[in-house]
């Protein structure tokens, strides 16, 4: 084996770990991103596994216990925004048929959660609830949205975290 | 002035799409006056973006709300200096913020360039017109800044409360001057294969433009960092959010490019593979500004569609097509005549590092428009998160930090075995026997502890060559210590600038490290009077402060931290009620020490119960990230710094030319 040779075998060992990492890391933390229609089509489907949900907290669903820091509320399909394309075709729905999934999530609301607001989840769903360990809020105004705020959990390796109530 | 202004961006349209055509129809057909009138051009379209941009800063102080942008991002009870930053806080302003930077940027290259690379200078002109045409044609046609209101509002809807703050006033003009600026190295590599002079002249001249927007990109993303570190109250700074990814992108291909220039200018080596990173740099900084203003990717941003998506696409296309097709015709010239001898030399070094920051941008890239490809593909949208990065470019990462231990000292060409004993024993020894502390210390993570010895090898050897350099002057010159290491930097300030910058990397690796690893949170809801543990830490919750501005209504938690019993002081975590756009923000409050950042975050506080309930971070050793960015800043600036050698011969050269008009 020439000199060339050997660095071409070298530089695709290197090439082929990377593409080894991103595949398995991939296959690893991969979630389903659904909007609510598209979970309410087959929700059967997606019980028990990682998913990233959008949808709007349904007015009038919230329940925040500041004490244990426990939040419950429903989500239900955002609906197209008025005068796109999809609000044309969009059939006419009753908001009571709109399918709605309860959300569980603990932790310090985010700054900009609110009914009627747009939301992702990401978290599983056990038994029709979906337990979030992530809760995103978008913000209402326009460029600026882009500037998401993650909040609640980090990913895993800070759950193991310490700290106790001390009297006095 | 918003005629003005819109009359502005309409010539300044016109302007560097004349200036294109004429420097490359001067060029093709050799005729001078026509590449003079490019140049003009250039001057022109500077002053006029220049122009736009004033005007649109005086509508903002002017509190101009019948201006639809003026009415978006402020309001009157904005602070002046927020009032200045919501010049780039909207997307039009910012389309008009980078189109400005990028008229700098080439008004300075076209002085730079009054005597030199006359041949190459109608294709740079060409191409830094055409992308500023591209940017001005999206105010022009389809967003314009000016726009007028049918009515005028009495109030405007105030800029966005999360970027009013200090890092987020520093932050996008950083990055945007970071992104604009790798356009002069992509214009130069453009023109060097138009005009097939493909020597180290064009190599040369972008060295310090290159360097520049790596410095303005690193700080751009270190801002970046810090803003949400101090503002989005998660405990964090770092989301892997597509909008940090488009930053970080561009800094990982621009990094690999600084490194393999390096061989090309030494060994003549890795001519095409500089030709793409160039590109790739350039192609990246568009692809982020897309992906920050088209809604395309992100999830979250879907709600942000602005219709801009299309048109950085083709632009984006046309690029890549344009700059491949001339890399491809231009092949056999790159042919290069030396060839890689050992994997134990720097050559090979260097090569595996461009290999792992390349694959760290690929993974990066991969992704953030991952759901995007599933959903062609396949049908469904799937998304990778934060993990998926962490788990992929941790060990890149590891090994990069490994290489750059190796790289300087490493022999060119063909290490032998002896040598490598002789230069490596002792970092190898510092390496392992930091490994070992951090083992007995408790650090029973594994790879807390190979990361750990990994900084400290790679520290060791970037020491030792501080250390042998001055000692041989020492006993050379016969200079006194201090004297003997700065004379050693200046003498050869790249080379001691860039191993200052891998002192700056080794400090913010470790900070990433310790404070992903080691990192301890927890929520709770206390009373008044009563306190918290965290670490080594007692926090006592000391009561509510209410206070009330016309702007914004604060809400402050008064924390008492104790350390060991001892009371260190008070941090005061906030809940901001803004008026204007009626929103609450989230004000951290941190106590930074080099060991560790206490960050307390405030939730809620119900006045019946005078309970509050609190988020607390212990992120330790987080403050070595800033400080590394600090040192960095340092290190690029001492690299950056014209050497001896530049500033003579800068000063002889103006000599005959002066001359020469005069007789």
């Amino acid at each position: 084996m020439n000199r060339k040779q050997k660095f071409a075998v070298g530089s695709f060992v290197i090439v082929a770990a990377v593409a080894t990492l991103i595949y398995t890391a991939a296959r690893e933390t991969s979630a389903y991103f659904l909007t609510m229609e598209e979970y309410a089509a087959e929700a059967q489907a997606h019980e028990g596994k990682p998913l990233r949900l959008a949808g709007r907290v349904s007015d009038g669903s919230v329940e925040w216990n500041p004490r244990t820091l426990d939040l419950a509320f429903q989500i239900q399909a955002i609906p197209p925004r008025p005068g796109s394309d999809e609000a044309a075709e969009a059939k006419p729905v009753a908001l009571t048929e709109a399918p709605t999934l309860t959300v569980k999530y603990n932790g310090i609301l985010p700054d900009m959660f609110a009914e009627g607001r747009d939301v992702i989840v990401e978290g599983h769903v056990t038994n029709r609830v979906f337990e979030a360990n992530t809760l995103l809020t978008t913000c209402p105004s326009k460029y600026e949205a882009d500037l998401e705020q993650p909040e609640g959990h980090p990913p895993a390796g800070a759950e193991a975290a310490a700290g106790r109530i001390a009297s006095g | 002035m918003s005629e003005i202004g819109r009359l502005a961006i309409v010539l300044g349209f016109i302007v560097a799409i004349w200036g294109a055509a004429a420097s490359l129809l001067g060029a093709l057909r050799r005729d001078k006056s026509l590449v003079t009138s490019g140049t003009h051009a250039a001057y022109a379209f500077s002053a006029l973006t220049g122009i736009a941009v004033l005007a649109l800063l005086q509508l903002l102080l002017a509190r101009d709300f019948n201006v639809e942008y003026v009415a978006s991002y402020s309001s009157s009870t904005l602070p002046l200096w927020y009032t200045i930053a919501a010049l780039w806080g909207g997307m039009k302003g910012s389309l008009l913020w980078w189109t400005f930077i990028l008229a700098v940027c080439n008004a300075v290259v076209q002085l730079q360039n009054r005597r030199k690379n006359r041949d190459q200078m109608p294709y740079v002109t060409a191409t830094m017109l055409v992308t500023g045409a591209f940017f001005l044609s999206l105010l022009v046609f389809i967003t314009d800044p000016f726009e007028r209101l049918p009515f005028t509002p009495t109030e405007g809807s105030d800029l966005n409360p999360l970027l009013q703050n200090y890092w987020m006033t520093i932050h996008p003009p950083s990055l945007y001057i970071g992104f604009v600026s790798t356009t002069v190295p992509f214009a130069f590599a453009l023109a060097a294969l138009a005009t097939g002079k493909l020597g180290d002249a064009w190599i040369r001249t972008t060295r310090r433009w290159a360097l520049f927007s790596w410095f303005f990109l690193s700080l751009g993303n270190i801002f970046g960092a810090a803003w949400a570190y101090v503002v989005l109250g998660w405990g964090g700074y770092w989301a892997w959010d597509p909008v940090e990814n488009a930053a970080f992108m561009p800094w990982l291909t621009s990094s690999a490019y600084l490194h393999s220039v390096m061989i090309q200018e030494k060994k003549d080596m890795l001519k095409v593979w500089n030709m793409v990173l160039v590109i790739l740099t350039f192609a990246l900084t568009i692809f982020g500004t897309f992906l920050t203003r088209s809604g395309v990717i992100s999830s979250v941003h879907s709600f942000t569609q602005s219709g801009l998506g299309p048109f950085f696409l083709i632009f984006l296309g046309a690029i890549l097509v344009i700059s491949l097709a001339l890399l491809f015709w231009r092949l056999p010239l790159l042919k290069s005549k030396n060839e890689l001898e050992s994997v134990f030399s720097r050559e090979a070094t260097f090569l595996l590092n461009n290999l792992l920051f390349v694959g760290i941008a690929f993974t990066v890239f991969w992704g953030t428009v991952f759901p995007v490809l599933s959903e062609w593909v396949r049908g469904v949208k799937i998304t990778v998160g934060p993990p998926f990065f962490n788990q992929v470019n941790a060990p890149l990462g590891l090994a990069l930090m490994f290489l750059m231990g190796v790289g300087p000292i490493i022999a060119w060409r063909r290490a032998s075995w002896s040598s490598l004993k002789r230069a490596f024993a002792v970092p190898v020894i510092i390496g392992i026997g930091t490994g070992v502390i951090a083992l007995v210390l408790g650090a029973g993570n594994f790879y807390a502890i190979v990361a750990f010895s990994i900084s400290a090898f790679a520290l060791a050897t970037v020491l030792t060559e501080f250390w042998k350099g001055m000692r041989v002057r020492q006993t050379m010159m016969g200079e006194a210590p201090w004297v003997a290491l700065s004379r050693l930097i200046g003498k050869n300030h790249r080379r001691y600038g860039g191993y200052v910058v891998h002192v700056a990397m080794v400090m913010i690796f470790i900070g990433i490290v310790a404070s992903s690893i080691f990192k301890i949170e927890l929520q709770t809801g206390v009373e008044v009077g009563k306190s918290i543990e965290i670490g080594g830490y007692t926090v006592r919750f000391d009561g509510i402060e209410d206070e009330s501005t016309p702007h914004v209504e604060i809400r402050k938690a008064k924390l008492a931290v104790f350390e060991d019993g001892e009371q260190l002081g008070y941090v005061y975590p906030e809940k901001r009620f803004y008026k204007k756009p009626q929103q609450p923000t989230t004000e951290v409050a941190i106590w930074s020490t080099l060991g560790s950042d206490l960050y307390t975050v405030l939730g809620t506080y119900d006045p019946d119960s005078k309970v509050g309930v609190f988020q607390i971070f212990l992120n330790p050793m987080i403050s070595w990230m800033w400080i590394g960015g600090f040192v960095m800043f340092f290190g690029t600036v001492i690299c950056m710094w014209p050497s001896y050698a530049e500033r003579t011969s800068e000063a002889t050269s103006r000599v005959p030319a002066g001359s020469r008009t005069a007789s």
